[in-house]
């Protein structure tokens, strides 16, 4: 390719510094790169649109699959892609997309501190619905579709975890990067909490099932605005996936399974652990009923029988998000809406802008050790975390 | 009327030469196609990211003019690509090392200079050419993977000596892979191109699927006609008079 030919291309190209103005509007940083607040220069429209600088120079092989990734994903559920910016002078890549002002561990992080500094708020329950609805679809397209696309499954295994919301549209969306290996992820997001009994026991392939039981423990929590399986854990790294301490949490919720409820527990890698450590008679008085009566949700509503379809032990047995779509909660007032906020106050902040020379990663996760005890830490710290500092959530978010 | 003789002449004249460019155009693709496979052998890439590679040129050259991108570029960008859009990591030293070598058997390694890092910047430049060129879309399903289904279906159909007397699996394998010389690995379905290399492969040793209310190839792809069939088979066909005129 010639010399001439090369400068003309590279004059036509548009330049992400020319048509956007983002210049100390940066509200995300990580591994990943640096993202920004951005708005259009020539003022064609008035959005407010999310820039992604990824970090590195050139097409990395996670940048790469990402890309060609998110050409492929279309629903209004699913973050979408909306320009890919390429210098071929300095070889950085951005990704433009719409902008998100809240995500949904933005949204459990306000409601949980509110609760643990005893002033609590309940979410509306028209929004958890429409929130729910909102998932279940945009996990029903990724499931729909992962066949063809094995990064998929990465995406939907915790991508509904770092659903965002945007302010104007009140839409909530599915957006992960796929290809971050779990442990870079928001350690929250990779908590024994949300993983479902089977994996606890060993299981070694994500099934979609696996996803809806993570959707039930966020449907719990957005309900109680407490983590229903919170467990204490200090060894997150363990590569053991046999975990006491998180079944005897889920067992303690909802009792222990019984034979004719889940055949194939005899079959799971960790079953001899399982009989081994733990005794049927312990959680006796144990049940999802009883737990959630505790927080008001009584075991005959739709809301209950909906949770407790979704929080099924057995994986065979478990709803799909397909069924989960056509459930009775939702054909009942209120119905979900499109805009999650429909109708209430947000009272949720706005993400703030940090300095370019904000201190690295490093420092935050020493922190961490806090946010794991979030449900039971009362602290002013958690104030805080909640609602100033929201790095994490905006990492685990774009 | 003689003029409309001489227009109708140079038109047929120009479609002449315009075919006659096709052909070219193929043989220098064929070569090229040939090449990144034979450097994706030495670079021990998998099959499929070799047939990623070669899907990556061919649509690059779907919409860009060989007279204006030089194929060869082209091509070890493509492997380059290819080995990230695969997750089989390859270093750009050693596609340059391979590729020297394929031109240039005779010739030690290219020292790290000048020379040396001017090639690499063309390469990795090129690469975000293609990446732009074909919009981001640079994931592909192969068939690979519908043929392994097919197989495993047609084996059940035969009797276990019938299979094991010829080499079909191999046969439909490596007509697979060598489909990935020409266009026709792009402008057809997945699955339709692994029928058809089966169907290539059953046809070669002449042997006989039983035959119910359905054909074989109708049970396990029912989305294809026969006519299709012949059309992929015959752009098969041509793939391999192309070779004895390349090589």
């Amino acid at each position: 390719m010639d010399h001439d030919f090369k400068t003309r291309l590279a004059a036509e190209r548009e330049r992400v510094e020319d048509l956007f103005e983002y210049e100390g509007c940066k509200v995300g940083r990580g591994t990943y790169g640096h993202v920004y607040k951005a708005k259009r220069k020539d003022g064609k429209d008035e959005k407010e649109y999310a820039l992604k600088q990824i970090e590195g120079t050139g097409i990395s092989m996670s940048a790469c699959r990402e890309i060609a990734l998110l050409r492929e994903l279309k629903h209004p559920n699913v973050i979408t892609l909306q320009k890919v910016f390429l210098s071929h002078s300095d070889r950085k890549v951005w990704l433009l997309f719409d902008y998100a002002e809240h995500d949904l561990w933005h949204i459990i992080k306000f409601h949980r501190a509110s609760k643990a500094n005893k002033k609590p708020m309940q979410l509306p329950r028209g929004m958890v619905k429409s929130l729910l609805y909102q998932i279940l679809d945009g996990i029903h397209y990724l499931h729909a579709n992962w066949v063809l696309h094995r990064d998929l499954v990465k995406w939907a295994v915790y991508g509904f975890l770092c659903l965002c919301v945007s302010a104007d549209m009140g839409f909530a969306r599915l957006f992960n990067s796929p290809l971050k290996p779990l442990a870079d992820l928001d350690p929250v997001v990779v908590t024994f909490w949300y993983r479902a009994p089977e994996l606890l026991l060993g299981a070694r392939h994500y099934t979609k099932a696996i996803d809806i039981w993570a959707i039930g423990c966020i449907f719990a929590e957005l309900l109680t605005s407490e983590p229903i399986f919170h467990c204490r854990q200090e060894d997150i790294k363990t590569s053991n996936p046999f975990h006491h301490d998180q079944l005897d949490r889920i067992f303690s919720v909802m009792g222990f399974p019984a034979d004719k409820d889940w055949e194939d527990i005899r079959k799971m890698p960790e079953y001899p652990t399982l009989q081994k450590d733990f005794r049927r008679t312990t959680y006796a008085n144990s049940s999802l009923i009883k737990y959630m009566e505790k927080h008001k949700v009584k075991p005959d509503s739709k809301v209950f029988l909906l949770l407790q379809k979704l929080l099924t032990m057995d994986p065979t047995k478990r709803i799909t998000s397909e069924q989960a779509l056509q459930d009775p909660y939702f054909l009942e007032d209120p119905l979900p809406t499109s805009d999650v906020f429909a109708g209430c106050q947000i009272p949720y902040p706005k993400r703030e802008f940090l300095s370019e020379d904000e201190p690295e990663e490093k420092t935050e996760k020493v922190t961490m050790s806090y946010r794991h005890g979030l449900g039971s830490y009362k602290g002013p710290d958690l104030q805080k975390f909640a609602c100033t500092k929201n790095m994490h959530t905006q990492k685990s978010c774009i | 009327m003689s003029t409309q003789a001489s227009t109708s002449g140079s038109v047929n004249e120009a479609r002449g030469r315009r075919s006659a460019e096709d052909v070219e155009d193929s043989k220098k693709h064929f070569r090229v196609c040939r090449f990144i496979i034979d450097t994706g052998v030495k670079l021990g890439m998998r099959s499929v990211p070799m047939a990623t590679a070669c899907a990556l040129y061919h649509r690059f050259f779907q919409s860009a003019s060989l007279q204006v991108y030089e194929p060869y570029l082209v091509a070890m960008s493509a492997i380059y690509l290819a080995g990230k859009v695969e997750e089989q990591h390859l270093r750009t030293r050693d596609i340059i090392n391979v590729c020297h070598r394929y031109f240039h058997p005779e010739r030690e390694p290219l020292e790290l200079d000048g020379k040396f890092w001017e090639l690499r910047d063309s390469i990795v430049q090129c690469e975000l050419l293609i990446l732009r060129q074909l919009n981001f879309q640079v994931s592909f399903e192969h068939p690979h993977k519908y043929l392994l289904q097919y197989l495993l279906s047609v084996r059940s159909l035969l009797n276990r000596h019938a299979w094991s007397r010829t080499p079909i699996a191999e046969t439909a394998l490596a007509v697979l892979k060598d489909s990935y010389h020409g266009t026709v690995c792009v402008h057809h379905k997945p699955q339709h191109l692994a029928l058809t290399s089966l169907y290539l492969a059953l046809q070669t040793y002449g042997v006989q699927l039983p035959r119910g209310e359905l054909e074989w190839w109708q049970v396990v792809c029912a989305d294809i006609t026969k006519a299709q069939i012949e059309t992929i088979m015959s752009e098969l066909l041509q793939l391999y008079d192309m070779e004895a005129k390349c090589t």
